[in-house]
């Protein structure tokens, strides 16, 4: 039996804060700026899009401390319990030098209003500790979720490729993260008791084992589970979204494991998205792009692959890809355990399997069998940091230009993503050449009704579905349709 | 005295850094929410109708009253004065008091102990609504003969009868979007209650003269009793020229009635719901050409949707008019603009003021004429390109608009004819992904067209100890205006740029200050505080002349240092010594843009002190299967003149340049059929991010190029005119577009360059006509 305790308490500059006066939908950006005076850290949209509230939070991570930048606006407080939390007026304390970062950012002419500024050389920051100079493709990815009005981007990155340039400080280098006082300090800050607050009707608990949590289930059926609260951090900041009972998966023992065997990627249920793709990839290549695209990387360290799937937007980005890769889920409750496909999971807009007092603990994901390829591919409107209009992910065995095992999905093609089983059973034994001759349109326009919004009409969302399975069986043909994204200008 | 031609300058030139650079990268930059606020402040929250036009009678705050934290509502009926915040019209209503005529309009106010609790309440809104019908778009708008102001027409010559002559006949339609300006930093203002009954408002705004006159208008104060600061805003891009009073009002209105400092800040989609945006436009045209695609006549009409009130629709509209030239020469033109009321926020400034919008409109004829004579667009807009003896339709010589060095210049490195042949033989050898290049030139009236706003002053202070600070009358808002004062001061006095400290913008220390708007900001405020320093100079000059025996003219200011025939000292020990002579070591400066001619509505005259010039070529691809589109290449030379600062004009033509390729690729406001704006946050509304800028991106500037006019050391603005060089990637992509048709037809492609809208144009491109 753990003891609770109420007081969130977090490492900031080497000194413990501790907050004893919090509710369970409070932020981390209002508590840095109003409360702790940190109003480097500026709320730009509160909803995780434009990155000027970015900080860096440091974990326990194989032995080390790891700084990841997150979104301050949707960070719950009682998220950062048990880390440090690094702000831009970190980076260069009084009396200190500037920060190589910031040194690179102010040589390179890269601020003029200047309010995205601090959010930008925490992302570039999170990217300095880690070990090697990024390449330019690093530095776009690293920069992905931070927006800026003013600059054309150019000379922040530019600043960003010569930032190791410059002579490293004391403060916060690359060999941060294996400083023993700093683990010890963040060690030092979890005596194993469980977080709860109770505040007005309304609960927020982190529990620490995986009993505990089916306890807290049990008896709170009604409860809403948090990942990263990456989108139910929206939810409160837009809707004032105010469940009654949070129950957060990040501090329970065995849901943040990764683990792959011969057959099978098992990915717990507070592993984040960017330590999932990073693990994908691994396996599946050709998922490199949509991990990239995946939301920016302040959501990708914050957010968790579990917490997109059983969130189950039609957009999510990673359903289409796990329902073409035949991945299953564990669902836990105090009555036991069961695995079910991820094919079938999803009953309707936002609707699934998923009974009440029950969580998902963890996705097996399939390892690739020998012949196998994939394609995953995503529409939006901009490249980075967009949610998709269309995505789709396509696999099959490919032998002597022929199709078996087919798994195709869509996702923003109906109220939920799902797989087209009509066209696969077409595309089940078809040669690639004449697959391209077939009527791929009627197929799709039979199994797949898309809505119209804001994002696109229902006619070009089925143009583009077709498109997107079109270059896809361009590619396996061995005809690079040519993606624009790997081109090169005319010189 | 004319500035020289030639260049002598040690500060002003120079790519300094940016004056708040350090601050902005340690977070410690102070923008107005990040002032503390006194014990005791309250926080405001906007509530706003849902509908687009609807009558009501109560409103019923119960609901409101009673949420957690929430000290008072105030509704109109709370105003003393006036209730509106209209600069130029008196229809902008603070708050509704019987109407509403966009949802998002601004109903009562909420005051609350915190931001959340403010927030939250004001969600909470009950009256008795009484929906309207409400016109929502240009189409609708003009059937239904909704003008919010009366129609204007620009004519040069006979256009009717040159189009019937002319051997080549173009007709056609072009539809644009608005654009919402995405500051980084939303609209807020703290306003603090002073003692007898005045009020002083720290407000991100880009016109704190304004401001001070409606608040004193809707208090009942007199401007004197109005104070409002500025040290910085986090972006503004023309949004925080008229749309800031309304929230610094509105805060005003509040630590009036409560006698409390208050704080209002609008949540991201409240900003965006409730602040107007860029205009959306529809162009109707004829044209006639010779067989070589020389224009010779044009008749266009343009209809923009202003919103529901003025605001700056007049003059926006009529920039647009001005505009309508670009760079072509028009020999006889028709010019019709509408200005139409519809149940929408009510459009507003926006970086280029409906400059943009005239420039793309003729971009798109132009466009059009080429495609369906078959010509290469590029050459078609040479051919048109003004010659340096010609005259705008409203009669303005262009002589000094270095055009055709610009687009030679430019197309000679860029290498258009090598890019367009490569591209061809690309396009030709590839099915799906299809490249497109396109040159577009810029042409930018530099002044108000309001003559009075071209205005400004300064106060120079100098302190015992050798340090200045100069106070001007613009606003930074991040393009840097505050380095190039410094700059301008530090020559004029012969100091260090570290010597010099720029203050915050206050009407209590420069009055009647003019918007920081129209790129006029170094144009006016750098003359007035370069006019300031040269008083002082001459002050410290005859001081030192009697003091060492020698001329005025054998004194010289130089790194810190005065030179005085053989004396030689510091620039702090010869203002010590000027103090305790007792020779007044303050002045002010002023300054009036000379050789203006122009009346609002006659379209005729000069209404420009001259013309900020450059060009623009892109490459973009498309992908045809999905309509997706990238930038591959940007190109760019630009007409700064003697640029004050290279390395902060570089920036501003970067962000300009971008920023128009977002206006006219990603960036898309939706409204749902109910009127209410459905992009009204990131997450829906895209600008352009990190990837968006291409690694094949050359921006230079033109050199040895003084501005002919006697601007500040001969420079030209920089503010607004490189955002319409985004034109060369939206012209890019219809470039594109028109390689996958098979006949010679125009592009129907109109902006935003959505990947929907490519697809669609696509499809039509394929389909044969």
């Amino acid at each position: 039996m753990t003891h609770n305790r109420s007081t969130v308490r977090f490492l900031l500059d080497g000194k413990v804060v501790e907050i004893q006066q919090w509710m369970p939908t409070t932020m981390l950006l209002p508590v840095l700026r109003e409360q702790l005076g940190r109003t480097g850290c500026k709320e730009g949209c509160a909803e995780g899009d434009c990155g000027a509230c970015t900080v860096l939070v440091g974990r326990e991570h194989h032995g080390q401390v790891r700084y990841q930048s997150v979104n301050a606006c949707i960070r719950p407080l009682a998220l950062v319990d048990g880390c440090e939390v690094v702000t831009v007026e970190s980076l260069a304390p009084a009396g200190m030098p500037l920060h190589p970062v910031q040194q690179a950012l102010i040589q390179h002419h890269a601020s003029q209003c200047g309010f995205c500024t601090p959010g930008i050389a925490m992302s570039l920051a999170g990217r300095y500790l880690e070990a090697g100079r990024p390449d330019r493709p690093q530095v776009l990815s690293c920069l992905s979720g931070n927006l800026c009005r003013c600059t054309g981007y150019r000379p922040i990155v530019d600043a960003a490729l010569a930032m190791d340039d410059y002579p490293p400080t004391s403060h916060w280098n690359k060999l941060s993260g294996c400083e023993p006082s700093k683990l010890a300090a963040i060690r030092a800050l979890d005596d194993g008791t469980t977080l709860v607050q109770e505040s007005a009707g309304h609960i927020f608990v982190a529990p620490r084992t995986q009993a505990e949590l089916s306890g807290w289930l049990a008896n709170h059926p009604d409860a809403t589970l948090v990942g990263g609260a990456t989108d139910i951090g929206v939810a409160i900041n837009k809707a004032f979204f105010a469940p009654r009972i949070l129950i957060a998966l990040l501090r329970v023992q065995g849901l943040g494991e990764i683990s792959t065997d011969a057959e099978t990627i098992n990915i717990g249920a507070s592993v984040s998205v960017a330590d999932a793709f990073t693990e994908l990839t691994t396996h599946y290549p050709e998922l490199a792009e949509l991990g990239d695209r995946f939301a920016s990387p302040p959501i990708r360290h914050a957010g968790t692959l579990a917490g997109n799937l059983a969130n189950g937007s039609p957009v999510g980005d990673a359903l289409p890809v796990l329902l073409a890769l035949d991945a299953e889920l564990s669902l836990v409750s105090v009555q036991g355990v069961r695995r079910i496909a991820l094919h079938g999971f999803y009953t309707g807009y936002r609707q699934n399997l998923l009974r009440a007092g029950e969580y998902l603990s963890a996705i097996h994901i399939p390892c690739p069998r020998p012949g196998q390829r994939i394609a995953a591919y995503k529409l939006a409107r901009r490249y980075d940091q967009d949610i998709s209009a269309v995505s789709i992910a396509f696999s099959a065995s490919v032998q002597d230009g022929c199709l078996s095992q087919v798994r195709l999905a869509f996702g923003g093609m109906a109220a939920c993503a799902k797989r087209v089983s009509e066209l696969e059973v077409a595309l089940e034994g078809a040669s690639l050449e004449r697959v391209c001759a077939a009527g791929i349109d009627t197929w799709l326009g039979q199994a797949l009704s898309p809505q119209s919004d804001h994002r696109a009409s229902a006619d070009y969302r089925m143009a583009a579905a077709s498109g997107l399975l079109r270059r896809a069986l361009q590619e396996w043909q061995g005809n690079d349709a040519g993606r624009i994204h790997h081109l090169e200008a005319t010189s | 005295m004319n500035a020289p031609l030639s260049r002598t300058n040690t500060c002003v030139g120079q790519a300094i850094q940016h004056e708040s650079a350090h601050l902005h990268v340690t977070g410690h930059a102070h923008y107005t929410a990040d002032v503390p606020l006194p014990a005791g402040a309250l926080h405001a929250a906007i509530a706003y109708s849902p509908h687009a036009h609807a009558r009501f009678s109560t409103i019923d705050c119960t609901d409101m009253l009673a949420a957690p934290e929430v000290v008072g509502v105030l509704t109109a009926r709370d105003i003393p004065g006036q209730n509106n915040y209209g600069g130029i019209r008196p229809d902008d209503p603070l708050l509704a008091e019987t109407l509403v005529e966009y949802a998002g309009q601004p109903v009562c106010l909420v005051v609350a102990d915190s931001h959340l609790a403010a927030r939250r309440a004001a969600r909470k809104l009950s009256a008795n609504w009484q929906p309207l019908a409400a016109i929502l778009d240009i189409d609708s708008a003009l059937a239904a003969d909704s003008f919010l102001l009366p129609t204007e027409t620009l004519v040069r010559g006979d256009a009717d009868a040159a189009l019937a002559i002319a051997p080549r006949h173009f007709s056609g339609q072009f539809e644009m979007g608005g654009q919402e300006h995405f500051y980084l930093e939303g609209q807020v203002a703290v306003a603090i209650p002073d003692d007898d009954k005045g009020v002083c408002i720290r407000s991100s705004t880009q016109h704190p003269s304004e401001i001070q006159h409606i608040v004193a208008h809707a208090l009942c104060l007199s401007a004197s009793q109005v104070t409002v600061q500025c040290r910085r805003m986090g972006g503004a891009f023309g949004g925080k020229e008229s749309q800031a009073a309304l929230v610094a009002t509105l805060a005003a209105l509040a630590a009036r009635h409560f006698g409390r400092t208050v704080s209002l800040r609008l949540d991201r989609d409240d900003d965006m719901l409730i602040t107007g945006k860029r205009h959306d436009f529809r162009v109707r045209y004829q044209a006639g050409t010779d067989a070589a695609g020389h224009l010779l006549a044009l008749d266009i009409e343009l209809a923009s949707r202003c919103g529901y009130s003025a605001d700056l629709s007049g003059p926006v509209n009529d920039r647009a008019m001005l505009h309508i030239d670009n760079a072509y020469w028009l020999p006889a033109v028709r010019v019709t603009s509408h200005r139409l009321k519809t149940h929408t926020v009510s459009n507003t400034a926006f970086r280029g003021f409906g400059g943009p919008q005239g420039m793309l409109a003729i971009e798109a004829v132009l466009d059009d004429i080429a495609r369906q004579l078959g010509i290469d667009p590029w050459t078609v807009r040479r051919r048109n390109l003004y010659q340096p003896h010609q005259h705008t339709p409203y009669g303005m010589s262009v002589e000094g608009a270095p055009l055709a060095r610009l687009v030679d210049t430019l197309a000679e490195d860029g290498r258009y004819a090598d890019k367009r042949r490569a591209i061809d033989a690309f396009n030709a050898a590839s099915p799906y992904v299809k490249r497109g290049l396109a040159l577009t030139p810029v042409k930018f009236g530099i002044s108000f067209t309001a003559t009075h706003y071209n205005q400004a002053g300064a106060l120079l202070h100098i302190y015992t100890d050798g340090s200045v600070l100069i106070h001007h009358g613009g606003t930074e808002m991040g393009q840097g205006l505050f380095t190039k004062i410094a700059q301008i001061v530090a020559e004029e006095l012969g100091i260090h740029i570290d010597r010099v400290r720029v203050s915050a913008t206050d009407t209590a220390k420069v009055p009647n200050t003019s918007a920081t708007a129209a790129s006029s900001g170094s144009d006016l405020n750098g003359q007035a505080a370069a006019a300031a320093a040269k008083c002082l100079r001459s002050r410290l000059e005859a001081f030192a002349a009697t003091r060492f025996g020698v001329s005025t003219d054998d004194i010289r200011f130089a790194n810190d240092d005065v030179f005085a025939g053989a004396h030689v000292l510091s620039f702090e020990e010869l203002v010590k010594a000027a103090y305790f002579a007792r020779i007044q070591l303050f002045a002010t400066g002023y300054y009036a843009t000379p050789d203006l001619a122009y009346e609002k509505g006659s379209f005729q005259g000069r209404p420009f002190y001259y013309f900020a010039c450059g060009a623009a070529l892109a490459e973009v691809a498309v992908d045809t299967l999905t309509g997706e589109m990238r930038t591959l290449s940007l190109d760019v030379l630009h007409d700064a003149g003697h640029s004050l600062n290279p390395a902060l004009d570089i920036g501003q033509i970067e962000g300009g340049l971008m920023q128009g390729l977002g206006w006219l690729t990603m960036e898309q406001l939706v409204w749902k059929n109910d009127g209410t704006l459905a992009t009204h946050a990131p997450s829906t509304y895209k600008i352009p991010s990190a990837r968006d800028w291409p690694e094949a991106s050359r921006i230079r500037l033109l050199q040895h190029a003084p501005n002919q006019a006697d601007t500040i050391h001969r420079s030209k603005a920089i503010g607004e005119p490189p955002f319409m060089l985004g034109m060369a990637v939206f012209f890019a992509v219809r470039d594109a577009v028109a390689a996958c048709a098979s006949e010679h037809c125009s592009v129907s492609l109109n902006a935003p360059a959505t990947e929907e809208a490519i697809l669609v144009a696509v499809q039509k491109a394929r389909t044969p006509q």
